[in-house]
């Protein structure tokens, strides 16, 4: 009974000190420095986008390495790391990266971790439309910390959400889409049209730059049908699209890996693709579609992504799949923004 | 005179009074982000997977509804709160009604939804109920998800700028959230302990141990087991209300599989037999979940999933009531050793309660 009695002391005096010393160590956790910038790079490393993490990072590392004396600790490997960073008379330290899955709740967590464990003063990212919304959100609490978007082209964060502390380097997904309705209705004679989009942030906002142009001019959606993100089969959307004759065409705004799989699905059910009855956005030439999708919409119209790399401008409307030759690589013609020729 | 019935339950006061004395002062000891994320979080998800523990300690059942259910009342609570405002800031129906009245329907609402999901699962054991209550879990992901009028994909945002007066403002406070999930769990774990040793709580652990033998004795078997299921929900409800004014949002991600699964895992590290495992439970898996993020497991590769999986194996493997589990093997080898009375551990509840009723 002794032993048992010096257990009661014992036990919580052992419970008291380890949470005790968690706490200290938290605290103490990477105080910050004046002279310093805390910068944090938050991307996915999960979900439908998993395989742009190490891409991402690298993107948002290029700046450093390249205007700020960066050197990577792996050239292989951003997410490693980068030390001897110096821009504007301070320190410039990235003191971590956040692996998201393409949802809100993740995106927030990892935010967290990074602006208040980490103590980051600015942050990179994230990827994807809803992440983007939530952070958005969260950045309304923090109006001390700095939110930068990644790659995120959902429309809400700067324009409805819209926090002082949230800045975008690019347009969003609607602005990207600008002129590819206009486009089909002239060019194509597209009249009435239905459209088969991602149903999240990113997928309504791709979707709305079609459909302004489209409607304003006179077209006509007449189906939406929404698949869920991260959607592996897609019979059953392609099967709740009208048939083939019934509508003039069908815009496509199914990103991530989906693209390939609704083309392919669509093709099982109506047979060979017609490029002039199909219109997508960025993803129809992008994330590995420009292999497996392209070559089969050679002559479709696409919206465009920004100023990304790879597409080759052109002072022609829209943005346009270019006939493929067998062995050469697949070209694109691109003008972001309505066209006046149009 | 003794004190206590044994010194177990001697020492297990004493923590239990540690522990409240440290989580009163806990601003005080603990930085701001243990504060307004590890702990708070850790208070909110003990209360949801206290419902979990509930209904399997007492009443032999394992629920994957209740991070649904939890999710059902932020929903509920959200769409009633949020406001229209220009530019369409917020998802869901925006109706913009009073907090406090919102705040009220939300519980009594997810209270009456898991008293039908209790009610319509109350007949099913072992591993037909663990189904329909997924089935409920995948139901409520997708109806939230997809349903747009309620939700949709993307969140449901700026919960927490709408809280009741007594309440007050929580944003840029958290602080004070701490101190109201502090004091809701304190007050679930009560009630909870109370109920079960009332004549419900006592005829539910008998519905628990032989389901057909209570029947045969003119116990409405499948009316407790709705009415443990709604109390059950009642919980989780207050563990969805928690979550919204914390995080601000809700969005179907926060109640997909994976966090059913993650609710789950909480419930089994802490201890299934025994509900201060819970937030024992969800104390260890937000530790791990925010420490070792950056952490790579050598040879064979990944982070926090891998590790709080081989933390998982190991629990399974060695102690299957959890880490409390373990302070009871732990008791009951010292007793041993001691030639004393050694303390008897805390029962170990059948899954599904053996046959059907």
């Amino acid at each position: 009974m002794r032993r048992l009695r010096s257990w009661k002391l014992l036990l919580p005096l052992a419970a008291l000190v380890a949470v005790g010393s968690v706490s200290v160590s938290g605290s103490l956790a990477a105080p910050s420095q004046a002279n310093e910038v805390r910068v944090a790079i938050m991307t996915d490393c999960k979900g439908a986008f998993a395989f742009g993490y190490e891409l991402d990072i690298g993107g948002a590392q290029a700046a450093f390495a390249q205007y700020a004396g960066g050197k990577p600790k792996d050239r292989k490997k951003p997410s490693a790391g980068m030390t001897g960073i110096r821009a504007g008379g301070k320190d410039v330290n990235i003191v971590g990266y956040g692996c998201g899955d393409d949802t809100a709740p993740t995106a927030i967590k990892e935010t967290r971790r990074l602006m208040e464990q980490l103590r980051a003063d600015v942050m990179v990212g994230p990827l994807s439309g809803d992440e983007a919304v939530a952070v958005a959100n969260y950045a309304k609490t923090k109006p001390l910390k700095t939110f930068i978007i990644g790659t995120a082209g959902s429309q809400d964060p700067t324009m409805q959400i819209a926090p002082r502390n949230m800045f975008r380097y690019h347009g969003d997904g609607a602005q990207w889409n600008a002129g590819l309705g206009e486009i089909v209705y002239k060019r194509l004679g597209w009249r009435r049209a239905a459209i088969i989009m991602d149903d999240y942030s990113f997928g309504w906002t791709s979707s709305a730059g079609i459909i302004a142009d489209f409607c304003a001019i006179g077209g006509r959606i007449v189906k939406r049908v929404f698949p869920p993100l991260n959607t592996t089969d897609y019979a059953p959307y392609i099967r709740q699209l009208p048939r083939p004759g019934t509508v003039d065409g069908y815009f496509w705004v199914v990103g991530g890996t989906g693209t390939g799989a609704s083309l392919k699905a669509f093709e099982q059910a109506y047979g060979k693709l017609d490029p002039k009855q199909h219109a997508g956005n960025l993803f129809f030439a992008f994330l590995g579609a420009d292999k497996e999708v392209a070559p089969k919409v050679v002559g479709a119209y696409l919206g465009g992504f920004g100023t990304a790399p790879g597409l080759k401008r052109s002072s022609s409307v829209g943005t346009r799949i270019c006939p493929l030759r067998t062995g050469s690589s697949t070209t694109t013609t691109t003008l972001p923004g309505r066209s006046s020729k149009a | 005179m003794r004190l206590w019935a044994s010194p177990k339950t001697g020492v297990e006061r004493l923590v239990g009074v540690a522990v409240l004395v440290v989580l009163a002062l806990g601003p005080a000891l603990f930085s701001d982000f243990w504060v307004s994320t590890i702990l708070t979080q850790t208070l909110f998800f003990g209360i949801a997977a206290s419902s979990l523990v509930f209904l399997y300690a007492y009443g032999g059942m394992i629920s994957l509804a209740q991070t649904a259910l939890m999710g059902i009342s932020a929903y509920l609570l959200g769409n009633m709160v949020t406001q229209r405002v220009p530019g369409g800031e917020t998802k869901g129906l925006t109706l913009g009604w009073d907090p406090t009245l919102a705040l009220v329907l939300a519980i009594v609402l997810t209270t009456l939804i898991g008293l039908v999901f209790g009610a319509v699962a109350s007949r099913s054991f072992g591993i037909y109920f663990l189904m329909l209550t997924l089935t409920y879990a995948v139901i409520a992901n997708y109806f939230f998800g997809q349903v747009t009028q309620f939700g949709g994909f993307s969140p449901i945002a700026g919960i927490n700028q709408y809280t009741p007066p007594f309440v007050g403002e929580i944003i840029g406070h958290p602080d004070k959230l701490y101190y109201i999930a502090f004091g809701t769990a304190l007050a679930v774990y009560l009630v909870t302990r109370y109920l079960v040793r009332t004549p419900f709580g006592l005829s539910l652990q008998g519905i628990r141990d032989d389901p057909v033998r209570m029947s045969s004795l003119g116990y409405a078997v499948p009316l407790h087991r709705a009415l443990a299921f709604a109390y059950g929900a009642f919980i989780a409800s207050l563990a969805g209300i928690l979550l919204v004014w914390w995080d601000g949002q809700i969005a179907p991600g926060n109640i997909g599989i994976g966090a059913t699964i993650e609710l789950l895992v909480m419930c089994v590290i802490g201890g299934l037999a025994r509900i201060e495992g819970a937030w024992l439970g969800a104390f260890t898996f937000i530790v791990i979940n925010n420490y070792v993020r950056d952490v790579e497991l050598p040879v064979i590769g990944g982070s926090f999933n891998t590790i709080i999986g081989l933390v998982f194996l190991a629990i399974v493997i060695v102690s299957p009531d959890g880490l409390m589990g373990l302070w009871d093997r732990l008791w009951g080898s010292l007793g041993r050793r001691g030639g004393g009375a050694g303390p008897v551990p805390a029962p170990s509840p059948v899954a599904g309660g053996g046959t059907s009723s």
